[in-house]
């Protein structure tokens, strides 16, 4: 298991024209897919210079191909959702931006339902958004991948959509990490990474809200699963090895999550704002 | 081949290799490791199957349970699974073969080439495909997961076998194999 870590290497192709062959079945989970699907998939490129397996598939511009008005989209089912609680209509939803197709299409509804919801897109350390965003040029880059998988890009990518952006965060990736674990702890189950971010931004939000004698629900995703990320973020040598030091940010989640106090100054998150928190 | 319409293209976070993350290893199934060829006769199609994913990563056997090179001469053939000792990936689209191998410098490296062994690997032959768009809302891997056997389904193949497809991004759009029954319909919606 250690061995195949090892020779892993992430990559994204961005809208790259591909082949993907795939393979299905449901009785054969651990012999030719893997022991949690019911597939298995690989892609070749046209000119055959990158292929390999794809262990997470995102099509881009899913803003455009979701309606966002309703039709069961993932806005109208956390709305739908919110709707037996105290507040059932957020103040804020908290979203990380993959390619922004999410954001986007849960800022649409809200608009388009006219909810006094505001959405705060959290972006990671090593990512175009937040700049561009701040910057409002579209042609912003990073020149660092993205450590937090699943989120941040290298450039902006075409789902992205500022203008329906109520405020973007961009915090640093040890911040992430923490926030996943000190997720993890509360919900004896592993989320990862962008969970993580999700929360960290989330917590942060409630600070914010607490500190201004704030009442109100607030929304955000667990996007995925922790198992996935024992060799690497779960992982303190990993995270060593990275440069990565989580402990003052977990300490002062915990002490957030326990007594309420939110060490502001403790904190390096860059905000952008269009709508007071 | 289940398909896309031009307005999705595809945006993949891949790794170079088959046995990463996300595989949830006590979730494994109990079927023993195949050791010779399993063939799976599907309409349209022929699938075969060798060695395991789960022998790969929990037993740690990782020599070769077939040589590539015995696979060279076939035609339409579609075949993924990794390379000796998680090496790298093997990817055949059309009798095409990638042999995907990390570089010292992480990067990854593509040979064309059927010169290679893999411990469990799948393949099929498929001569024709039939095409079926892929609805707006599949958009993530679950997504396509689910869709995968609608798709099947509603071309007429059984859903509860084994079964190759493709997923083109634009302009190609997601294939499932063409069997004989389904001509007269495919060639109505001129989608063969």
């Amino acid at each position: 298991m250690e061995m195949h870590k090892k020779i892993q290497v992430t990559f994204e192709l961005e809208n790259a024209i591909t082949t993907i062959v795939g393979f299905r079945s449901t009785k054969h989970r651990g012999i030719f897919t893997p022991g949690d699907s019911n597939i298995h998939i690989h892609f070749q490129t046209p000119d055959n210079t990158k292929s390999g397996h794809i262990q997470k598939l995102q099509f881009t511009y899913a803003e455009r191909a979701t309606d966002w008005r309703g039709n069961n989209n993932i806005a109208e089912s956390i709305f739908n959702q919110m709707g037996g609680e105290t507040h059932p209509v957020p103040r804020w939803v908290i979203m990380s931006a993959g390619t922004g197709g999410t954001a986007a299409t849960l800022s649409r509804y809200i608009r388009y339902r006219n909810f006094d919801t505001g959405l705060c897109v959290v972006d990671v350390e090593h990512s175009a958004f937040f700049d561009a965003y701040q910057s409002g040029d579209r042609e912003s880059r990073c020149s660092i991948g993205s450590r937090i998988e699943g989120v941040g890009r290298p450039r902006v990518e075409p789902s992205f959509v500022p203008e329906v952006i109520d405020c973007m965060i961009k915090i640093p990736d040890a911040a992430s990490i923490a926030a996943m674990r000190v997720l993890s702890d509360r919900l004896f189950r592993r989320v990862g990474g962008s969970t993580g971010t999700n929360f960290f931004a989330l917590c942060w939000v409630a600070a914010n809200m607490i500190a201004a004698g704030e009442e109100g629900s607030l929304v955000s995703l667990i996007c995925d699963s922790g198992e996935r990320y024992t060799a690497t973020y779960y992982n303190d040598a990993w995270l060593q090895s990275n440069n990565i030091e989580i402990e003052s940010y977990w300490s002062m989640l915990r002490d957030f999550l326990d007594m309420g106090r939110f060490r502001f100054d403790l904190v390096d998150v860059k905000t952008a704002l269009r709508r007071t928190l | 081949m289940i398909s896309r319409r031009q307005l999705l293209r595809a945006s993949l976070t891949v790794c170079g290799c088959t046995t990463c993350g996300g595989l949830a290893l006590d979730a494994f199934a109990h079927s023993a490791r195949a050791d010779t060829p399993t063939a799976i006769k599907g309409a349209g199609y022929d699938l075969w199957f060798i060695g395991g994913q789960r022998e790969t990563i929990m037993n740690g056997k990782l020599a070769a349970a077939l040589d590539l090179r015995t696979l060279a001469s076939r035609q339409h053939l579609y075949g993924i699974g990794p390379i000796e000792q998680l090496r790298g990936e093997v990817t055949i689209a059309d009798s095409r073969p990638a042999l995907a191998r990390v570089a010292s410098d992480d990067t990854v490296k593509v040979t064309q080439s059927f010169e290679a062994g893999v411990p469990f690997f799948v393949w099929a032959e498929v001569p024709l495909w039939q095409q079926v768009p892929i609805p707006a809302d599949v958009r993530s891997f679950e997504e396509l997961e689910s869709f995968v056997p609608k798709a099947a389904a509603a071309a007429g193949l059984d859903a509860d076998k084994p079964l190759p497809f493709l997923v083109g991004g634009t302009p190609t759009p997601h294939r499932v194999p063409y069997c004989e029954s389904h001509r007269r319909r495919t060639t109505q919606h001129g989608n063969a």
